[in-house]
């Protein structure tokens, strides 16, 4: 049996993409737009594996003569692929239950986008992933997920178990380890035994098994009160633990304490709410300032 | 060798600011050190002529980064009692220009005994402005009536000025400049003013996220007749409260230590003998005594 | 034959998105330099910039008994915990364990990756592979991405043939044997804990007091560490999870023996 020797399964691969000054049409890629006054505005990234490496304006570190040049000195415009579209997104575990949620607040600086985005997206009948930070990158992974998840399930014959779940978007995540993904991504389900099951994520994968994670510009207002309010985490007498209808209870005043004081949370919630009978969407209202 | 006093005289505050720092600041940015953030009024303010005088309106966010740090801020200030300025940009920055140019118009007032006339007030906060080059972050719609009619100005960070029947300031401006272009006639009726003012405002409101909240409105026909309408508009209560709180049993929190400190009523003496006197003058040479 | 294809690594083209997905190569930014493109990421003046989790406190020393292995449980991204309960113990088999400082996404990977190594080693060549070798391979594929932006400072640790051994081994490419490591931003706690209570013959009892106590003194002291501390022991028959205690509760615990004995000594 030939096995690949370690250089040839370790070698990051030659970027495929370089940056070149001709125009090219039909091809995705950043556009250069607004970041530089001289060249072809419209000049887009050309594919060629061995074309000669124009210079890029895009690079960190460049010292090229070809860098966009005002005044004396050159100056380098950064290659910024990502935007922030705000938003939070979370999700609860219980013991027989399992509760997904994100505001659908779409917006960019002070700007929004759309008050109807939501960002949840229904996996299977024992699994939601709710994702918060870019909407294109968000948009893509779940298409990728889609892929790989229907991928499995043909060569397996089953439904993804949310456990396997969790690693494959591990691994989808860290494949863009030095490209990242700008998604935050929570996943929330059953587990094999039918219990509640939360995952939640760094943009390059690093992921842990949880009952409650929140993700995204909400972040640090919410995951402190469910800590406190859902895990009970620092009582020295704890409470029961919550049902449903109060975790559902929690989720809606959480969101819209986030509302009253994150700007990129509002306009309405959508939740997926996991039980053994499936999943089931509810929305409600936030504030829309 | 320079005295204590010397010392003391040199601690005293001069007027105006103080740019000792800048220096060493600038250093510590350039090392990495990320400055504190200064609260911001994000903000939609207006201001419009109608037929008997100015309407100006403000939202009533202020926000410090993405985080909403007043959620009912008054941006409408006091200038005169026939001059009013709404302020947008650095929340510190907006409330003390306008109190001090308030304060130098007031002063104005009791040397000449006559009412202030808005030009006054654009002209002294311009001045300012511009004497600052811009590092005073203060965006302002100031509107008044005196003895030549209603006058509406704004006032931009750097200095500069306009005079215009309808204005709009602020990262709501544009919103509610819409409705504004949309919306605004010559000679309009007070109602009609209110109405399209509040309109304005609700659109930054609702389209700039650095604007939220309620609407206020200040109505400006003459000297000490003026209608401040705070909450004009209370447009964004909280759709939902928790219909279970969490009630905590006493003992949650664990208690480490106790100690109790018992509270003695009536007169007390004192008599700690180590205790020493506050001091209330410079002490010519040498530390502060002790015992 | 299983089919084993798509471990080569895929030749750069213009791929389809189909395609694109099947890749199992890494993605790489569309920039002339994608090695120095990486600092720009993680600026954190940058307006979306990206926090990976972060910060650590893992210590791990060989002893007549073997070789326990200790570590705290907090990550951070910038200023904000993100967890109090990380697995920074990283079970590669039920004969080895390595360690996660750094970028807790590389060393998940990276480790899951080794794990998979080292059966497919065991498949092939009916017995166990070595620490030695099993460290080895870690090191040659983060050496191979050096200066690519990975973060990892590993120990891989467990019981072979030779008896029991330590390295350490992190993403510059160093890759050291050792009886005493600690790595992460509470190391320097944690050796002066460490280095004044070793001994080689201590009874595991004390070995397991030993490391306990260092980690929790590195969480006092270092604000990026915190959480729980989890301990193993590396036996000849396998690993074994020895505990995992708060430490807070270990503060409390602490504070009661010291006063204790102060009460004895003021007692005697």
């Amino acid at each position: 049996m030939a096995f690949p020797m370690q250089r040839e399964l370790y070698l990051p691969t030659v970027p495929t993409l370089t940056v070149s000054s001709q125009m090219h049409s039909g091809l995705s890629g950043p556009s250069l737009g607004s970041h530089g006054p001289s060249g072809p505005m419209a000049a887009r990234l050309a594919t060629g594996k061995q074309a000669p490496v124009a210079p890029s304006r895009f690079s960190a570190a460049s010292s090229s003569s070809a860098a966009v040049t005002v005044g004396s000195g050159p100056k380098t415009a950064a290659f910024s692929p990502y935007v922030l579209n705000g938003g939070t997104a979370l999700a609860l575990a219980g013991k027989d239950f399992c509760i997904v949620a994100g505001d659908t607040r779409m917006s960019a600086g002070y700007e929004i986008h759309t008050r109807n985005k939501p960002k949840t997206y229904r996996i299977n009948d024992k699994c939601s992933i709710a994702m918060a930070g870019m909407q294109a990158d968000a948009t893509n992974l779940i298409k990728m997920l889609r892929f790989r998840i229907a991928m499995y399930e043909r060569k397996m014959g089953k439904p993804m178990s949310t456990q396997s779940l969790a690693q494959l978007v591990s691994t989808t995540l860290y494949r863009r380890r030095f490209f990242p993904i700008y998604a935050f991504v929570v996943i929330g389900g059953l587990d094999e035994d039918g219990v509640g099951s939360v995952y939640g994520y760094d943009a390059v994968g690093s992921f842990e098994r949880s009952t409650c994670c929140v993700q995204g510009s909400g972040t640090s207002l919410l995951q402190p009160v469910l800590d406190n309010q859902f895990d009970f985490k620092n009582h020295s007498i704890k409470p029961d633990e919550l049902t449903l209808d109060e975790s559902i209870d929690l989720v809606k005043d959480v969101f819209v304490s986030a509302g009253e004081r994150d700007i990129y949370t509002g306009d309405s919630v959508e939740m997926h709410i996991i039980t053994a009978d499936g999943v089931r969407v509810e929305t409600f209202d936030l504030k829309r300032d | 060798m320079a005295s204590m006093n010397d010392v003391v005289q040199s601690l005293k505050p001069a007027g105006g600011f103080e740019f000792d720092l800048c220096a060493r600041n600038n250093m510590l940015k350039q090392m990495g050190l990320k400055a504190p953030k200064a609260t911001s009024t994000g903000t939609t303010i207006v201001g419009l002529v109608y037929k008997d005088g100015v309407v100006l309106g403000a939202d009533t966010r202020a926000t410090g980064d993405t985080t909403v740090e007043d959620k009912n801020c008054e941006k409408i200030h006091y200038i005169a009692p026939n001059v009013y300025c709404c302020g947008a940009g650095t929340a510190a920055d907006t409330e003390n220009t306008t109190a001090l140019i308030s304060s130098q118009l007031e002063l104005h007032r009791l040397a000449t005994g006559r009412h202030s006339r808005v030009v006054t007030a654009l002209t002294l906060l311009k001045r300012m402005l511009f004497r600052y080059q811009g590092h005073v972050s203060a965006a302002l719609v100031l509107g008044g009536v005196d003895l030549n009619g209603p006058h509406l100005y704004t006032i931009y960070p750097h200095g500069s000025t306009d005079e215009l029947p309808y204005v709009t300031m602020g990262s709501g401006s544009l919103a509610a400049m819409g409705v504004f272009e949309a919306g605004w006639k010559e000679n309009m009726s007070e109602d009609e003013a209110v109405d399209l003012v509040a309109a304005a405002i609700r659109a930054g409101i609702f389209n700039d996220l650095g604007s939220g909240s309620n609407v206020d409105v200040t109505i400006i026909r003459g000297v000490d007749d003026v209608e401040v309408r705070r909450g004009y508009q209370i447009l964004n209560p909280r759709p939902y409260a928790r219909v279970r709180p969490n009630d905590l049993t006493r003992g949650t929190t664990t208690i480490l230590s106790e100690t109790r400190t018992p509270i003695h009523a009536g007169h007390v003496e004192y008599t700690n003998e180590d205790a020493v006197d506050m001091e209330t003058s410079p002490v010519e040479s040498g530390g502060p005594s002790s015992s | 034959m299983a089919d084993l294809s798509f471990l080569h690594a895929t030749k750069a083209s213009a791929a389809l998105p189909a395609q694109e997905m099947e890749e199992a190569s890494f993605a790489l930014p569309a920039v002339a330099d994608p090695a120095a493109y990486q600092s720009q990421l993680y600026d954190p003046a940058s307006a979306t910039p990206l926090h990976m989790a972060h910060g650590t406190t893992t210590l791990a020393f060989v002893f007549k008994h073997g070789v326990v292995v200790a570590v705290d449980s907090r990550a951070t991204q910038g200023q904000y915990i993100g967890s109090q309960t990380v697995k920074k113990v990283i079970e590669i088999n039920p004969y080895l364990l390595g360690t996660m400082a750094g970028g807790a996404a590389d060393c998940m990977f990276w480790e899951r990756e080794l794990g998979r190594q080292c059966r497919l080693y065991e498949l092939r060549n009916k017995e166990r592979i070595s620490v030695r070798a099993a460290s080895k391979i870690l090191g040659n594929i983060v050496y191979n991405y050096k200066g690519m932006g990975l973060s990892m400072g590993t120990m891989v640790t467990g019981c072979d043939a030779s008896g029991f051994s330590l390295f350490y081994v992190d993403s510059d490419g160093t890759r050291l044997e050792g009886q005493r490591f600690s790595v992460g931003s509470g190391s320097t706690f944690a050796y002066g804990v460490l280095d004044s209570g070793f001994r080689w013959d201590m009874e595991p009892e004390e070995a397991y007091d030993l490391a306990r106590r260092a980690i929790y003194h590195a969480t006092h002291r270092d604000a990026y560490s915190g959480g729980q501390v989890n301990l193993y022991h590396v036996r000849e028959e396998g690993w074994v999870k020895i505990s995992a205690d708060n430490v807070f509760d270990l503060h409390y615990g602490y504070a009661a023996e010291a006063a204790a004995e102060a009460d004895a000594e003021a007692a005697a």
